[in-house]
């Protein structure tokens, strides 16, 4: 059972890590904003 | 059938007139919407909603008054229309949105436009208020002048958009290639001569012209007064604060007491061991410290979305011109600050509409200063730990008057970085203003709820994910590696995150920073309200006797007052968001300027938490 | 005549009619996009608190803020009634 739920922690760990580097490499930075959809552009193109 | 077979169909219009309104009721998405001109800075595209056409996917623009655009959002108009984007995102046929109740505005664009040579339609928006105002129109008569379809419309309430649609699948099967046009800045005769022909247009067109209401008049009798003008406006400022606060923190309450009861229940039904840590100390003690700041964040997005969508927030942009003129900036940099105070990165964003950039770089430069909603749950947190809610002139308690401190700080510090820059002459000076202001309008009721709810599945799902992985990770680094055989300290110190802590910790030393709030630093410049989260974890992880406890109790215990106003005065000016600066340098382009603006804001952050913990070290 | 000045010297709450505006400044077509033609009414309507500047003024059926030293661009003519 605790092995069980200790592969459990590596898993979710693992998970995490995967999660934070996507947002972090993807560029869509944009959305890691204060929680509002005021930017809902799914890309911002820069100004021209 | 895919995005690029479909025929792609642009709504071009003055600014504010309506066009994102009609946008969001033909696709379906929720793209914001303000009463104020310039909230559009970029293109957004998306499908006609399904029931209607399958073949139709329409492009919304920014609004402008020609196509000679005079600010960065005109100028995505200008190059979308003109094809200099790509021929991907050319419309091939156009939607020009006209305001109703105010045509001699509004065609001389119209003409202009019809010069590109698309083929179009004209959607007179705002039909139902130019209908009670008294107002008849010819369309007829409008249709024969322009050689197109005139279609009565209001977006808001949704009337007139199937007819609206029917025309334009008319005119879209028999759209071909965009003709290549060579497009120069129209001169003074064309412009004077435009406007001459719609003098005769409109002397066929309009039938009765109507009574413009008095409504509008009246409340800026009020609200641009001299005197009772900016006392408005201050009065209005302070009670969003305090509302923030006081109406703020009964909910926060319960949803508090809610996560540590959830957090007990789940430590007495799991078995011991790592599982049971990991969601105990990592996700409910980290997501929770987050969450409960939600009633707060949607009371201060009611406050800006009632401001933006009444027509008042570009009153306030006149009321302010000249403070911020002092200082560099310019009317139009007070929306991008005020919505600064939900987001910097829309903020930024919205700057495009400063015509000048100086002005604009100078907004963009200081807007991070404005109290972001994401420190709201760091202030929230101290000040409940640390100040005591004693009333302060009978009314207001000492927490909402310490809570206003913090913003004033922040918007001062904005002004003052301003004024630094001016006074440098870092950027350039000069610039203008000018500014349509809108017609009052009472806010949507709906809309308001809509967006609301919009904004807490945005900051929920944000909370699940992103913050949720992030308290996963600091959660690891916190109990990895174990300590050795018969430790006598606490296990976190033997963790990676106790070692990186006692790194990072003879910097922030003298600020009154411990190795435990040096780490919990790291994550908040994933997101400035991690530091929460986070904080949340880490004390968890330290003490797994003591669950029961309110994170506020345990800072307390742990940290003097010194340091927790020091630790205030740092996130009023730290850098800690570094989206931030990455939509920073993507819309000022420069490097140098984005590097520039970090470092004197993370020493900025430095010396003032300093004083701060000096100070305060000395009266305590 | 004598009635025809500038538009940033016109009082608050009098109206006057465009003669002109003058170019050469960035905004100097805008103004004329945004209505400010000759012939067009146009009235002062409110002045910003202390510096009385900007001002906001009604032409061609809209509200506009501008700062004086961009009123500065436009002639009126206070005698003329349009």
């Amino acid at each position: 059972m605790t092995a069980l739920l200790n592969g459990c922690v590596v898993l979710i760990v693992a998970v995490a890590a995967l999660v934070v580097l996507r947002k972090l490499l993807s560029g869509r930075t944009n959305r890691g904003c204060g929680g509002c959809s005021s930017c809902s552009n799914e890309k911002i193109k820069p100004a021209p | 059938m895919s995005a690029s077979e479909k025929i792609l169909v642009g709504l071009v219009g003055h600014p504010n007139c309506g066009k994102t309104a009609l946008f969001n009721a033909l696709t379906g998405l929720r793209q914001k919407v303000a009463n104020y001109p310039g909230v559009t800075v970029e293109r957004v595209e998306a499908d006609l909603r399904r029931e209607w056409n399958e073949s139709i996917r329409l492009v919304d623009l920014p609004g402008t008054y020609s196509l000679n655009p005079q600010s960065d959002d005109e100028r995505v108009t200008h190059d979308v229309l003109l094809g200099d984007m790509g021929k991907e995102v050319r419309p091939r046929v156009l939607v020009i949105v006209l305001d109703a109740t105010n045509l001699r505005l509004h065609l001389p664009f119209a003409l202009e436009v019809k010069e590109l040579g698309l083929p179009f339609c004209i959607a007179l928006n705002m039909s139902d208020l130019a209908h009670s105002a008294g107002l008849k129109i010819d369309q007829a008569a409008l249709e024969k002048e322009f050689g197109c379809p005139v279609l009565p419309i209001s977006a808001t309430r949704q009337e007139g958009l199937s007819e609206l649609v029917r025309a334009l699948q008319e005119i879209a099967t028999k759209s071909g290639e965009p003709p290549a046009v060579k497009w120069q800045p129209p001169t003074r005769s064309e412009i004077l001569a435009r406007r001459k022909a719609v003098e005769d247009i409109l002397r066929r067109a309009i039938l009765a012209p109507g009574n413009p209401s008095e409504r509008t008049a009246r409340l800026d009798r009020i609200f641009l007064h001299p005197v009772l003008g900016p006392a408005v406006l201050l009065v209005t400022l302070f009670l969003i604060f305090q509302a923030i606060f006081t109406l703020g923190a009964i909910p926060t309450d319960w949803i508090d007491g809610l996560v540590v009861q959830f957090a007990q229940w789940t430590r007495a039904h799991l078995p011991a061991g790592l599982f049971a840590d990991l969601l105990v100390d990592g996700v409910i003690s980290g997501v929770g410290a987050v969450i409960v700041f939600l009633p707060q964040i949607l009371i201060l997005f009611a406050c800006l979305l009632l401001l933006e969508d009444s027509g008042y927030m570009a009153r306030a942009a006149f009321l302010m011109d000249r403070v911020m003129g002092r200082v560099g900036l310019s009317g139009r940099s007070v929306l991008p600050m005020v919505s600064g105070f939900a987001c910097a990165i829309p903020a930024i964003l919205g700057a495009r509409s400063i015509q000048n950039f100086p002005q604009r770089l100078a907004t963009i430069l200081v807007t991070p200063l404005m109290t972001c909603s994401a420190r709201l749950p760091v202030y929230t947190m101290l000040i409940a730990a640390f100040i005591p809610n004693k009333p302060v002139l009978g009314v207001f308690g000492l927490q909402g008057v310490v809570m206003t401190v913090l913003y004033v700080a922040g918007a001062a510090s904005a002004f003052a970085f301003a004024a630094l820059l001016k006074s440098l002459k870092l950027v350039g000076t000069g610039g203008y203003f000018l500014l349509e202001l809108p017609t009052y309008r009472v806010p949507s009721w709906t809309k308001l709820i809509r967006g609301l709810v919009d904004r807490a599945r945005a900051f929920l799902t944000r909370a699940g994910t992103f913050i949720l992985s992030i308290m996963v990770l600091l959660w690891a680094i916190s109990t990895f590696p174990r300590p050795p055989e018969g430790a006598d300290r606490p296990a976190i110190e033997y963790s990676l995150a106790g070692k990186l802590g006692t790194a990072v910790a003879p910097v922030l030393a003298p600020l009154g920073f411990d190795w435990k709030l040096s780490v919990a630093l790291i994550p908040g410049f994933a997101a400035r309200e991690v530091l929460v989260s986070a904080l949340g974890t880490v004390y968890a992880v330290e003490d797994t006797e003591n669950q029961s406890s309110l994170l506020t109790d345990k800072l307390k215990a742990d940290w003097s007052l010194p340091t927790a106003l020091s630790l205030m005065a740092w996130y009023v000016f730290a850098p800690q968001c570094l989206a931030t600066f990455a939509v920073m340098q993507r819309e000022i382009r420069s490097w140098r300027w984005t590097l520039f603006g970090f470092s004197v804001l993370l020493a900025a952050a430095w010396l003032a938490a300093f004083l701060t913990f000096r100070l305060a070290g000395l009266f305590s | 005549m004598g009635s025809v000045k500038l538009l940033k010297d016109l009082k608050k709450n009098s109206a006057a009619t465009i003669l002109d505006v003058r170019s050469g400044h960035p905004l100097s077509e805008r103004l004329l996009e945004m209505g400010l033609v000759a012939g067009e009414r146009v009235e002062i309507l409110h002045e910003a608190p202390l510096s009385r500047d900007p001002i906001v003024v009604f032409c061609c059926g809209t509200r506009l803020a501008l700062r004086r030293n961009e009123a500065e661009l436009v002639t009126v003519d206070e005698g003329e009634k349009a």
